[in-house]
């Protein structure tokens, strides 16, 4: 007796503590989920009635070639920013790696300070540096006897100016979680190279890259999670411009259903937007899973 | 060792240009809102006089304190919530046993896969459905759950051995009695390290209220200096105070709470 009431009191207690965030889930992310897909499944300008489609949008979005030409910027921008952010980060957590601790926390600060940086003050701050007519890149530039450039300004050059401030706000953050895998490899691994004779690049490619493989596969996964997201830099410096050489995904999502009020056709888009990142997610993990000796 | 050493200072005169590259443009940013507003283009860190004319002409405008106020009131009614919630939560499924816990687990961890864009546009239909469209509560609740609080608190209350509880359970305290006198205390550092990156994150939000709030003096601080840029038509001197005011708060957090920071952003490259 004594014992299921002491379990049934369990039970109460332990769903009384998950309610408010079971709650909350279900309501902002379970039902909005599910509320998508019905979305994409209707036409509706956000006022009128609901006119049912059935896949009508889908096969509308097949044909849409500014939709794709979104996505092909977004994975543009993916192959852009990943790998930099992937290289530069674990190449500044190798080089903090081997000095002092007080050293190493005081530059592992210094690196992480553009991450109390919003994304619209860090679009603000480079956008100023960017400036055509004489900002302090172009300076910068002439004092090296290099032409000045367009940068936001130019087709050609608006993409990765973009990725550049990317880098500068996000470096830091991955950096730190790269810092963190080396910091964790046993010392004796090391050891026991060294008395092989092994030199610093067989020590980097034997044992620090192969031991670091989970924080690898991390940061790929969500820096290209995030890359697919990117919206506040897009929006605050180049408005998708010039032309559409910036219109992003989300920012093209963003414009179709608050600008031009498409709520139904927005929501299969954001849908595809979801099975491509949910596919590349997946494919890096299987490939990067399989890759173990 | 010689050369042990001369490699050493090498790597710290790397480091320390990448730290100045870092920090550059912040450093350019607090001192362009310095000069007077007719020589922000004149570059250079110290050739003009400093003021702080253009400070005074962005606090003077009575809706700018409004945005900021605004961001602090959303910001901080987030964190509040979320560590409160994330922590009930994490502590039922570390520490209590309970039917169906391992499908309420996973599903909490599988909400964590759906990007904001997808959520984005029915979200925007169900604030509206309970009238919350243009009201900063529309704002923050759906900020409030997130899966990855309540793993990392659940991961903490895992590793908290089970003495203490099982000596009050004898005693007779009932089970929010133990997590509210036992297991809270004992978070204070989770606590601080998710508090300021919850914190972080809904100060520097900036989609979602663009989408929710259409009324100006509900506007948060993100999105009103967005905006300057078509209203001041690109007047940088202004644009660029607004946004040393508005980095201002989380700069001191960041400062003051940066080891907490840091120990939180290791968590998340366990898994």
């Amino acid at each position: 007796m004594m014992k299921t009431n002491r379990k049934l009191y369990e039970n109460l207690s332990a769903y009384f503590l998950l309610f408010p965030d079971l709650l909350l889930l279900t309501m902002f992310v379970f039902i909005p989920v599910l509320g998508s897909f019905y979305l994409s499944l209707h036409k509706w300008n956000g006022l009128s009635q609901m006119i049912f489609v059935g896949l009508g949008n889908y096969r509308r979005i097949f044909r849409d070639l500014a939709w794709w030409h979104s996505v092909g910027i977004s994975f543009l921008y993916t192959l852009m920013y990943v790998p930099a952010v992937f290289a530069v980060a674990l190449a500044l957590a190798l080089l903090l790696s081997n000095l002092k601790a007080r050293i190493q926390g005081l530059f592992g600060t210094l690196y992480f300070v553009p991450f109390a940086v919003s994304g619209i003050v860090a679009s603000f701050i480079w956008k100023f540096l960017y400036s055509p007519k004489n900002g302090y890149i172009n300076q910068a530039l002439a004092f090296l006897g290099v032409a000045p450039q367009l940068w936001l300004g130019s087709t050609k050059q608006a993409l990765i100016s973009v990725v550049i401030v990317s880098l500068w706000m996000h470096v830091g953050f991955n950096m730190i979680i790269f810092l963190a895998g080396i910091l964790d490899i046993p010392a004796n691994y090391y050891e026991a190279a060294e008395i092989d004779g092994a030199r610093s690049v067989t020590k980097f490619f034997r044992i620090t890259f192969p031991l670091l493989r989970n924080t690898n596969i991390f940061i790929l996964i969500t820096s290209s999670i995030l890359s697919f997201q990117v919206f506040d830099q897009v929006k605050a410096m180049t408005n998708g411009g010039p032309g559409d050489a910036t219109n992003v995904s989300v920012f093209h999502i963003y414009r179709q259903a608050f600008e031009m009020f498409h709520f139904g056709y927005s929501a299969s888009m954001a849908f595809v937007l979801f099975m491509i990142i949910l596919v590349i997610s997946l494919l890096q993990l299987n490939v990067l899973k399989s890759s173990r000796d | 060792m010689k050369s042990k050493s001369v490699g050493s200072v090498l790597k710290i005169a790397v480091c320390s240009a990448i730290a100045v590259f870092m920090l550059v443009p912040v450093v350019l940013l607090i001192s362009s809102s310095l000069k007077p507003p007719d020589q922000v283009m004149n570059l250079g860190l110290f050739n003009s006089p400093l003021t702080i004319e253009s400070y005074v002409t962005v606090m003077k405008e009575d809706t700018f304190v409004q945005y900021m106020k605004n961001s602090f009131i959303v910001a901080g009614t987030v964190t509040i919530s979320a560590l409160l919630f994330h922590a009930m939560a994490g502590y039922a499924l570390a520490r209590l046993r309970f039917v169906g816990k391992d499908a309420v687990f996973s599903w909490i961890l599988s909400t964590m896969m759906v990007p904001f864009s997808v959520l984005m546009i029915p979200l925007f239909v169900i604030v509206k459905i309970f009238g919350l469209l243009n009201t900063l509560l529309g704002v923050i609740l759906p900020f409030i759950p997130h899966a990855y609080g309540i793993f990392l608190f659940r991961q903490f209350f895992l590793g908290i051995p089970s003495d203490l509880e099982e000596a009050a359970t004898i005693d007779g305290a009932s089970i929010i009695g133990i997590f509210y006198r036992i297991f809270l205390p004992l978070s204070k550092s989770i606590m601080i390290a998710l508090g300021a990156s919850f914190f972080i994150r809904n100060w520097n939000n900036y989609l979602w209220p663009l989408v929710v709030l259409r009324d100006r003096r509900l506007w948060l601080i993100q999105v009103a200096i967005a905006a300057y840029q078509h209203e001041y038509s690109m007047d940088w001197s202004r644009v660029l105070t607004a946004c040393v005011v508005a980095i201002t708060p989380i700069v001191i957090l960041f400062f003051i709470f940066q080891n907490y920071l840091v120990e939180g952003v290791k968590l998340s490259g366990i898994k």
